[in-house]
């Protein structure tokens, strides 16, 4: 209902119109525009926004930041392997003699990939799950609950080392799916007793006695006012989900050689860094801000999403 | 009998009289405890528990009674969300219970319901436009699609709102402006029967009078007849035509606004009436026996008559047996009380109106 109505048709039903109120306000208040206002005011989100975009940058172009910030011409050579950072090669090279930046660089795809990837694809499981198991209640709630309480047993890093051993040869969407299968639970809970909150308000009893029909009272009116804590969730769990990844390929159970990633050149680094500690500083410096960085970012937008909080 | 409230005879089709609304045997049982193990028969909360009801068109009916005793269960009912445990709801001749899906659709646009909290009956997160044409959308038959906003701003100036509001979002509106807007929903499918569940108990006293006089303007215009939930018997003194009291689940008296606010024979709407503010000091003073006690638990209502518990003047009789809702000797309309109160005692003073019935 955005566009101005044109004057009804004039029924006997009328009542002379009431006198005219005040004009449009200020903008409308609302919960999202004062978490925006709130989350606006504070630089640690706008820090974690731009290290968020700086390596989202760094994913989509690697050969942007390559080209600018290093000489490398894509040849290694073994001959350089471990050596320190030195002036056209800021962060050293690699134990193949490559150049690292470049390396770490590229390190980044898999990881953000990887976090956005199985934190969409858990968030649909959930909402859907969530919404029929909190809507419906009865069997439908029992077994999903149960089955979100199994899922919600099984450990997160153990679990998927279990999967992906038996499954050697795997990618980066089979590690995806394996991940999603683990990490769903959390928001489905989330998001059942949002919607057992929601769905008994009268506004929802209201459009019920109306004549909806099921799927628009879940879609008109639960799933809107019940999914906001379930994306603050979700991006809390952006940065769980890439060190997972990165623990995986660090254990050697998630992405392999030839494939790079940080939780790889971790591994690697682990047998020379105290010799070589530039092998080690550089993509845990990576990981640590990527990780840190949703962590506060998905902390500050809970807070903003709060009102107990605020 | 002067209300029809009992009239047992079955509604000829073809009478213009007959009821659009009519409740027989109402019962709903709410079973306790959980669980493939539960006993059958372990007890259930009887919130509603045999109610008779009859509404004519265009006729208002308060239903009056303390908190607890199973108003808004009986709402529920109505509106159809909630089964019956036994009793039959018929509107209009058809019983709603019985009916398709298809079918229920079409009787639903005929009764609407006002809902009591006008905070929390407009979905936060809707437009008032896209809440008042939601009934429009989910009976997309009514009205065609490019006709809606036209009918909104329709509505909206019926029920006294400017139409520049339906791009607004309820929380911008005042308590009154929303229950407006509750109303201006309800009205959207054109119903015949509008269900008020108390609906200016949540509102400012100054707001009240407003909504009040919208909803007896509204309802002399569309000919609307109208079941008025409320523990207020000022206000439903205001707006209705017929009264019927309720207490733990049953109707224990019924007759005309007249007839029950000049002679209540009930020794329950006698202290309901004499619990009503009297704005006038100097006929303060009078001393009214209140009622003592709280409502006794619906899970395990009193034997004999339910309200005998607190009843002033209960005897041995009211313990065994269960007052039947009849018309008797002294009384002018029915009561469910085995020694009603004859009519000549002084009643209460008139509460709206601050004069002597």
């Amino acid at each position: 209902m955005t566009s101005p109505h044109p004057p009804g048709p004039t029924g006997d039903l009328l009542l002379p119109a009431a006198g005219t109120d005040a004009p449009p306000q200020a903008p409308p208040a609302s919960l999202s525009r004062d978490a925006w206002q709130q989350l606006r005011s504070r630089p640690v989100v706008w820090a974690c926004l731009a290290v968020i975009a700086l390596i989202g940058l760094t994913a989509a172009a690697p050969g942007l930041f390559t080209a600018l910030l290093t000489d490398d011409d894509g040849r290694c050579e073994l001959a350089r392997s471990k050596l320190g950072p030195t002036g056209g090669h800021p962060f050293g090279y690699d134990l193949q003699g490559c150049d690292y930046l470049a390396q770490v660089v590229r390190g980044s795809r898999p990881s953000l990939l990887a976090g956005v990837a199985v934190t969409a694809g858990a968030l649909l499981v959930s909402v859907v799950l969530g919404l029929l198991a909190g809507f419906y209640g009865g069997w439908v709630d029992s077994l999903l609950s149960r089955a979100t309480e199994v899922a919600f047993g099984l450990p997160f890093v153990l679990g998927a080392t279990v999967i992906l051993v038996a499954f050697p040869r795997h990618g980066l969407g089979a590690m995806t799916l394996v991940l999603v299968a683990l990490g769903w639970s959390t928001m489905t809970r989330v998001m059942r007793s949002q919607v057992i909150a929601v769905k008994d308000a009268d506004y929802v009893r209201a459009a019920r006695m109306a004549g909806a029909r099921p799927s628009r009272l879940m879609l008109r009116h639960v799933l809107p006012n019940a999914i906001t804590p379930v994306v603050v969730v979700a991006m809390l769990n952006v940065g769980n989900v890439i060190s997972g990844e990165a623990t995986l390929d660090f254990l050697g159970v998630g992405l392999q050689y030839p494939a790079v990633s940080w939780g790889l050149q971790l591994n690697t680094a682990q047998t020379y860094f105290l010799d070589h500690p530039h092998l080690l500083a550089f993509p845990a410096l990576f990981l640590s801000a990527t990780v840190l960085s949703f962590i506060l970012l998905g902390d500050a937008v809970r807070d903003a999403y709060d009102p107990k909080l605020r | 009998m002067s209300t029809g409230a009992l009239d047992r005879a079955d509604p000829d089709p073809s009478d213009p009289d007959r009821p659009i609304l009519r409740v027989r045997g109402l019962a709903k049982h709410y079973p306790t405890g959980h669980g493939p193990f539960r006993r059958r028969g372990a007890g259930a909360v009887r919130a509603v528990d045999g109610v008779d009801l009859e509404l004519r068109r265009g006729e208002t009916l308060g239903l009056v009674g303390e908190s607890g005793c199973g108003k808004s269960t009986l709402a529920s009912v109505l509106m159809g969300t909630e089964r019956p445990s036994t009793g039959t709801v018929e509107v209009d001749g058809q019983d709603l219970f019985a009916l398709d899906r298809r079918q229920l659709r079409a009787v639903r646009r005929r009764m609407q319901m006002v809902l009591q909290d006008p905070y929390s009956s407009l979905d936060p997160r809707m437009t008032i436009g896209r809440i008042v044409a939601e009934p429009l959308v989910i009976h997309p038959e009514v009205l065609p699609r490019e006709q809606r906003p036209g009918k909104v701003a329709e509505l909206l100036r019926l029920v006294g709102l400017d139409p520049a509001h339906a791009d607004r979002y309820p929380h911008q509106l005042s308590g009154g402006q929303r229950q407006r807007v509750g109303i201006a929903r309800a009205l959207a499918l054109g119903p015949e029967l509008l269900l008020c569940d108390e609906p200016v108990s949540a509102l400012d006293v100054s707001v009240q009078a407003q909504v009040l006089n919208l909803l007896a303007d509204l309802r002399e215009r569309l000919g609307l007849a109208c079941l008025f939930i409320a523990h207020d018997l000022a206000v439903v003194q205001y707006l209705c035509d017929r009264i019927a009291v309720m207490y733990l689940g049953r109707i224990v008296e019924t007759g005309t606004r007249e007839q029950v606010y000049a002679s209540p024979h009930h020794p329950y709407t006698r202290a309901l009436l004499a619990a009503v503010p009297v704005p006038d000091p100097t006929l303060r003073g009078a001393q009214v026996a209140l009622l003592e006690g709280d409502l006794p638990s619906p899970a395990d209502p009193p034997s004999g008559c339910r309200f005998r518990t607190r009843c002033p003047q209960a005897r041995e009789r009211c313990a065994q047996e269960e007052p039947a809702l009849t018309v008797r000797p002294g009384t002018d309309h029915p009561t469910a009380c085995h020694f009603p109160l004859p009519a000549q005692v002084p009643p209460p003073r008139d509460a709206a109106t601050g004069k002597a019935p």
